[in-house]
C-alpha cells in the first residue's frame, strides 16, 4: 500500500518505454526535465526540518465554554421537549418563510438541480421548534452526513481524552504504531484534530475523482485500512504549521482512538460513551474492512439526534448533570486552529474557519478576511458536510439548526463553486441566504 | 522542410515524455482509478438501501453518475448485499449490522 507516486525508478519505466529511435536523445532530455520538475516540490517538502512533538506549546485542556451555558430542567435524551415559536421568541411568520425556502423544489431528481432539502430541525432554548422532512425522509430515518462525521469523530477523541487513554498532546506513533516512522510520528493528536497534519494529501471529490487522496482513501487503495492508508503519506510540510482540511487527518485520527481504547472496548465506545449517553439512538457509524470507524464521513443519523450532540456542546460536555467531555473540551473545540492564521486561503477556503474539526465564524481581521457568516452572531459555530449538510449551533441565541440536503447545484455565493451554480439563490441552496432567513427569525 | 519535420519530431517528442513522464509520475492514482466507480456505488448504494431505507429506484437516482458506464448491478435483498461491475472491476459490498451499516468486501 506503499505510495509510488514519487518513485523514481517509474519515471525510468517511462523512459524504456519511449518514443521512437531518432527522437530517444530529445525525449530523455525531457523526461529529465519533466523528473527535474516534478521532484522539486518533493524536495522542497521533504527536506524541511521537521519541528519535534515535545518543542511545541503544549494545549492544556481548561476553562468554560467560550459563551453562558444556561441551566437546563429538560433533557432531550428520551425526546425533545417541544415548543411553538412565538414561545421561544421567534417569528412564526419568518421561520415560515425559510421552511418555504428550504423545501420549494425547482427540479427533479433527473437534473438533480436547486434545493433538495431531507431534513430540517430547529431546536430554540432546548425545544424543538421546528422540524419538516422530504423525498421520502422521516424523523427517524438515519440520514448520511459526510462530513459532519468529522465533528462527532471529533468528540470521541474529547471522550477518550476524559477516559484518560489520550492527551491531545500525545505524537500519535504513541498509539497507532504505523505512524510511528520518522516524521509522520512527529503529527500530535491536535495536529489531526485541527486538520493541520502537514500529511501530503489532496483533497477533491467527484470533480477531479482520478487524483483525490480521498476517493483512493474511501473506495480504492485506502479502503482496507484508511487510517494506515493515510499514516503512508509522507509529510508535505512540517506538522502544525498548515491548515489543509483533510478527509485523512480524520481518519487518521480514528485509528490513533482506536489505538489508545483498545480493540476490545472500541466496538462499544462510540455508544457506550456517546450515542447511548444523549440518545443518539438512530446514530449508525461506519468501519472500514480493518474495523476502524470512518469518522471522515460514515455518520448516519436522524436530524434531531444531530441536534442532540450540538445540545452536548450548548451545555459544555455536560449532560443530565454528568460531565462527558473534558473540561476545556468545548472551548479547545472552539478555538480557531493557530496554522489557520499562516495559511494561505484560496476563494474555496476563505469560508471555513477551522476549529477542532468544527467551523468558526472569526475571520482574519489581521488579514481582512471576514467572518464566513456575518449574517450570524460570532460565537456561531458548525458542524459541515458535502452536498449541503450542517449543524448550525448558535451558542448565544441558544438554538441548533440542522440542514441536511442532497444539494448537487448549489447557488453561486458558496465561494470556490463558481462552476455550474444557480445565480438565483432563492432557487437553490444557498448558505448565506439561509442563515439571513434564520437569523430573521429571530426576535433581538 | 527537413528543418521544419525536425521541429516537428523534437516537439512530438516532447509531448509524449511528457506525457508518460505525467503518468509514471501519477502512476498509483491513475493504476487504482477503474476500481473506483464500481466501488463507490456498492458501498454507497448498500447504505443507502440498507442503512437509510430507501427504495432501489432513489437510491440509484442518488449514486448516479455520468462520466463512467456501469456494466452492472446485482441487488441481493435478503442477504443485504449490492455487486457493482465498471471498468472491468467489480466491487460487492454487505450491510453487517444495524450499528455498523455497510462496509466494501
Amino acid at each position: 500500500m506503499k505510495r509510488r507516486r514519487r518513485d523514481r525508478s517509474s519515471t525510468a519505466g517511462a523512459r524504456r518505454r519511449g518514443p521512437a529511435p531518432s527522437l530517444t536523445a530529445v525525449a530523455r532530455a525531457s523526461v529529465a526535465w519533466a523528473a527535474f520538475a516534478l521532484a522539486t516540490p518533493a524536495l522542497v517538502g521533504g527536506c524541511s526540518p521537521a519541528v519535534a512533538a515535545d518543542e511545541r506549546e503544549a494545549i492544556v485542556l481548561a476553562g468554560p465554554a467560550p459563551f453562558e451555558v444556561k441551566a437546563r430542567s429538560e433533557w432531550p435524551t428520551a425526546a425533545w421537549p417541544r415548543a411553538r415559536p412565538e414561545e421561544v421568541g421567534l417569528d412564526p411568520e419568518a421561520l415560515a418563510r425559510l421552511e418555504d425556502y428550504l423545501f420549494a423544489r425547482h427540479g427533479d431528481d433527473v437534473d438533480r438541480r436547486g434545493q433538495r432539502t431531507n431534513a430540517f430541525v430547529l431546536i430554540k432554548d432546548g425545544k424543538l421548534v421546528a422540524e419538516r422532512y422530504a423525498r421520502g425522509y422521516t424523523a427517524e430515518t438515519p440520514l448520511l452526513t459526510w462530513s459532519v462525521s468529522k465533528s462527532i469523530g471529533g468528540t470521541l477523541v474529547g471522550l477518550a481524552v476524559a477516559d484518560g487513554k489520550l492527551d491531545v498532546n500525545d505524537p500519535i506513533g504513541k498509539h497507532y504504531p504505523p505512524a510511528d516512522r520518522d516524521g509522520v510520528r512527529e503529527i500530535r493528536v491536535v495536529d489531526l484534530l485541527r486538520m493541520s497534519s502537514g500529511l501530503d494529501w489532496n483533497e477533491t471529490y467527484e470533480t477531479s475523482p482520478i487524483f483525490s487522496s480521498v476517493m483512493a482513501m474511501l473506495y480504492t487503495a485506502g479502503r482496507d485500512d484508511m487510517a494506515a492508508y493515510v499514516a503512508s503519506h509522507d509529510l508535505a510540510v512540517p506538522p502544525g504549521t498548515r491548515w489543509s482540511y483533510s478527509s485523512g487527518d480524520s481518519n487518521l485520527l480514528s485509528g490513533v482512538v482506536r489505538g489508545a481504547i483498545g480493540d476490545e472496548a472500541y466496538a462499544e465506545f462510540p455508544w457506550r460513551r456517546l450515542f447511548d449517553k444523549i440518545g443518539m439512538r438512530s446514530a449508525v457509524l461506519e468501519r472500514d474492512k480493518a474495523g476502524t470507524y470512518v469518522t471522515s464521513s460514515y455518520l448516519y443519523a436522524s436530524a434531531q439526534d444531530l441536534a442532540r450532540w450540538a445540545f452536548l456542546y450548548l451545555n459544555d460536555g455536560v449532560w443530565e448533570g454528568e460531565r462527558l467531555l473534558p473540561e476545556g473540551w468545548v472551548a479547545f473545540t472552539l478555538t480557531m486552529a493557530p496554522s489557520y492564521y499562516d495559511t494561505a486561503l484560496t476563494p474555496g477556503t476563505m469560508d471555513d474557519n477551522p476549529g477542532a474539526q468544527v467551523y468558526l465564524n472569526l475571520g482574519d481581521p489581521k488579514r481582512d478576511v471576514p467572518a464566513p457568516w456575518p449574517m450570524a452572531p460570532a460565537d456561531t459555530f458548525a458542524a459541515q458536510g458535502h452536498w449541503g449538510k450542517s449543524i448550525f449551533v448558535f451558542p448565544g441565541l441558544d438554538m441548533i439548526a440542522v440542514r441536511l440536503g442532497d444539494d448537487r447545484r448549489y447557488a453561486c455565493d458558496i465561494p470556490g463553486n463558481e462552476d455550474r451554480c444557480e445565480p438565483d439563490r432563492t432557487k437553490a441552496y444557498s448558505k448565506p441566504y439561509y442563515l439571513e432567513l434564520l437569523m430573521a427569525a429571530v426576535k433581538r | 522542410m527537413k528543418r521544419a519535420l525536425k521541429y516537428l519530431g523534437v516537439g512530438l517528442g516532447m509531448v509524449i515524455a511528457l506525457a508518460l513522464a505525467f503518468v509514471a509520475y501519477n502512476w498509483s492514482m491513475l493504476s487504482v482509478f477503474p476500481d473506483l466507480p464500481s466501488s463507490y456505488e456498492a458501498k454507497e448504494l448498500c447504505s443507502c438501501l440498507f442503512v437509510e431505507g430507501r427504495s432501489q429506484a432513489d437510491c440509484e437516482a442518488f449514486i448516479r453518475q455520468d462520466v463512467v458506464s456501469i456494466d452492472g448491478r446485482d441487488f441481493d435483498m435478503e442477504g443485504k448485499a449490492v455487486t457493482v461491475r465498471a471498468l472491468w472491476n467489480e466491487n460487492r459490498a454487505h450491510y453487517v449490522s444495524p450499528r455498523h451499516g455497510c462496509v466494501l468486501d
